[in-house]
């Protein structure tokens, strides 16, 4: 086993790997920009080194910089969470000339699912369903023929996009040369690659991922799914398991598919397969995430695993021990992103300073968090600040936990998306588990109109609030009179949508 | 201490007194009594905002300061409460030659989609600004012209700076409705 394991993240999945850690005995140690010099895995780590600027570019993502830091620091590991460079196959090779375990799959696994045209066909000889499309097009011309092949509407993908990044979609046969053009010079711009191919585009399908996981002696499981349909931008906001459009044998044949791709791959360590699930329960490849997935947690709820210490057992050469069938799946369990965003703005995001933060907990409710009161939201990054899931024997006991933990949560300082997750939870669709990858665009707009059902009730305390601020009746405590909030504020102001009917008469 | 609050146009007569006598009402509990609304509210101080009790119930506000005063999260409500005397004289956001729109966040403008005469609809794409590593489309807030454009693409934003101005459009032919593709 290492001793020592560098964390080349930042926020909350660098928290979640410090406790891994911890619980293994290890020693973590971390890195951070100027931005993050007092973030909240700073003062877990046993220590740290600074990377440079607040731009990721010159900070999180120069790999140059991570390796000085692991070797300064005397670690023998690197574990890179999610993101920035957990899924670059050169960083991962570095690792290994250096003397550093890379926590992950091996470059070439990364490098084959890192190129989307690349999955898609070892996708095919592994015998996974993918949607109708083509492989890397060389011309214009060929283009234009395959896609009356493939019909419309269809996308045009980046080979070496991903994470929703590089993707047009074409309605119509007259719009298709000139969005395949932009689309080849927009992957050159993006990726310095650019190499495209066709899908075809489903409509309203759900998002279904399956969690694999592998070790270097060849086995590989399944770990169940988790459904991600509820997405803005592509970016997943609530994730659950099971899916309620899953049952046993679908879980059992799209568990099969994944290990099949895993197997092809010579995958090792946690890896997701995603599918897109159409409304007959025809389900397609749609890539695979080589790395930890900020979701993970739904599947240890169900599991009793700990995915990011079996990470590191399998990375430090360890099997994983347990075959498929001694996999239980138990209960449910939903998980709710908190992020720095206005859902009433089209998830604007913001930055500013967490004034005050209270985790939910109790029983069936974790809590993943990156942030403290006092914490910096910096603009530099993505805006996932925690974590919450709720687990329970069944799917309403958990969306039940799920509420109560929002509304328990008190995060003041920046919008979230804590109001966009209560209003979800409660809503009719999400319910009776009506979901699909527009979710967010089909009932958002609705469940953010309508007005709070407490709303009169609590006006009233609103007013008193606000009333003593402007008395003044806040003391000058450490969280307000140390910086300029004031003045500091209005890059980031909170955004109040003036709708109508939110508790206030008219 | 009496104000006046003002919610979305609606305007509140407040009154904040020490709780105790004698003291001073900061970093101290306050008695807040609002016309028009019986009973009143014991206002106490905690991190990030006031626990506040009225009757048997007591809820926790967070306040932050707004360009314009406060925003207040009570539960799932978000009330955003002027200071009186910075309240906008009205109709500042739409009056005279059009609407202005500001840069949300701080960012970089990745994308100009409309330029200076360019016909837009309400809700349509002018600009993306890129922050926190999400590209945001930045939309008119109304049907008519891009009457000023402020700024080119690849300008760094603090944030707040005018972006560009949608003026209503003189009548006439011209559809507006080009083509666009999605990227996604």
């Amino acid at each position: 086993m290492f001793r020592r394991v560098l964390i080349a993240n930042r926020g909350e999945i660098a928290v979640r790997v410090i406790r891994a850690c911890r619980d293994l005995g290890l020693s973590p140690v971390a890195v951070h920009s100027e931005a993050d010099r007092d973030a909240l895995p700073v003062r877990l780590a046993d220590a740290s080194v600074c990377l440079g600027p607040a731009p990721a570019a010159a900070s999180y993502l120069d790999g140059e910089r991570v390796l000085e830091a692991a070797k300064v620091l005397e670690a023998d590991a690197v574990h890179p969470g999610y993101g920035f460079l957990a899924e670059n196959a050169d960083f991962a090779a570095a690792c290994a000339a250096r003397g550093f375990a890379f926590v992950g799959p091996s470059p070439e696994a990364m490098r084959l699912m890192g190129d989307k045209a690349a999955a898609r066909a070892a996708a095919l000889r592994a015998g996974v369903p993918v949607a109708p499309g083509s492989p890397v097009l060389e011309s214009a011309e060929e283009a234009r023929a395959v896609s009356t092949e493939i019909g419309f509407p269809l996308l045009i993908k980046a080979a070496a996009g991903g994470g929703g990044m590089g993707m047009r979609a074409v309605r119509e046969p007259e719009a298709f040369d000139r969005a395949f053009a932009d689309a080849c010079s927009e992957a050159r711009a993006a990726f310095g690659d650019g190499r495209v191919f066709l899908e075809r585009l489903l409509e309203r399908p759900r998002h279904v991922e399956v969690q694999v996981f592998g070790d270097d002696g060849g086995a590989v499981v399944h770990l169940g799914e988790r459904e991600c349909s509820i997405q803005r931008r592509n970016q997943k906001l609530i994730e659950e398991s099971p899916s309620p459009a899953v049952d046993a044998a679908l879980r059992s044949e799209l568990g099969a598919a994944a290990v099949r791709l895993a197997e092809q791959a010579g995958y090792a360590g946690a890896g997701t397969v995603e599918f897109l699930l159409d409304p007959e329960g025809r389900y397609y490849f749609l890539e695979m995430n080589a790395r930890l997935q900020v979701e993970h947690p739904v599947t240890e709820a169900l599991t009793g695993l700990d995915l990011v210490k079996m990470q590191l057992e399998v990375a430090a050469g360890g099997a994983l021990g347990f075959s498929q069938e001694e996999v239980q799946l138990r209960g449910a369990a939903i998980e709710l992103r908190i992020t720095a965003e206005d859902p009433f703005a089209g998830f604007l995001p913001a930055s500013g300073r967490i004034r005050e933060f209270r985790a939910p907990a109790g029983p069936g409710v974790r809590c993943d968090a990156g942030i403290a009161g006092g914490s910096e939201v910096p603009p530099d990054y993505d805006s996932l600040l925690a974590k919450v899931i709720a687990f329970g024997p069944d799917r309403e006991s958990a969306r039940r936990r799920a509420l109560r933990a929002v509304r328990e949560t008190r995060l003041v300082g920046v919008p979230t998306t804590l109001p966009f997750h209560e209003r979800v939870l409660e809503s009719g669709p999400f319910r009776r588990g009506e979901l699909d990858t527009s979710f967010v665009a089909d009932h958002w707009p609705g469940l953010a109109a309508a007005p709070l059902e407490s709303g009169d009730e609590l006006l009233p305390f609103a007013l008193a609030a606000a009333a003593a601020e402007f008395a003044g009746a806040r003391p000058p405590s450490a969280l307000s009179s140390s910086a300029p909030s004031s003045s500091a504020l209005p890059a980031s102001p909170w955004r109040y949508a003036d709708r109508p009917g939110v508790g206030f008469p008219r | 201490m009496r104000r006046v609050l003002s919610v979305a146009g609606r305007d509140f007569r407040v009154e904040v007194v020490p709780a105790e006598p004698d003291r001073a009402p900061v970093g101290d509990a306050v008695v807040v009594r609002v016309e028009g609304i019986p009973g009143e509210a014991l206002v106490r101080p905690i991190p990030g905002g006031y626990s506040v009790t009225r009757g048997r119930a007591t809820r926790e506000a967070g306040v932050v300061e707004t360009p314009s005063g406060v925003g207040v999260s009570v539960g799932g409500l978000l009330t955003r409460v002027d200071r009186p005397s910075l309240r906008p004289a009205g109709g500042a956001r739409t009056a005279g030659a059009g609407a202005e729109v500001r840069a949300p966040m701080p960012g970089k403008v990745v994308r100009v989609l409309r330029g200076e005469g360019d016909p837009v609809r309400a809700g349509e794409g002018v600009l993306v600004l890129e922050a926190m590593k999400m590209q945001n489309e930045i939309r008119s807030p109304a049907d008519g012209v891009v009457a000023t454009m402020r700024v080119a693409s690849g300008a760094s934003l603090a944030g707040g700076e005018s972006l560009f101005v949608v003026a209503p459009a003189e009548p006439g032919p011209g559809s507006g409705s080009e083509s666009r593709s999605e990227s996604r």
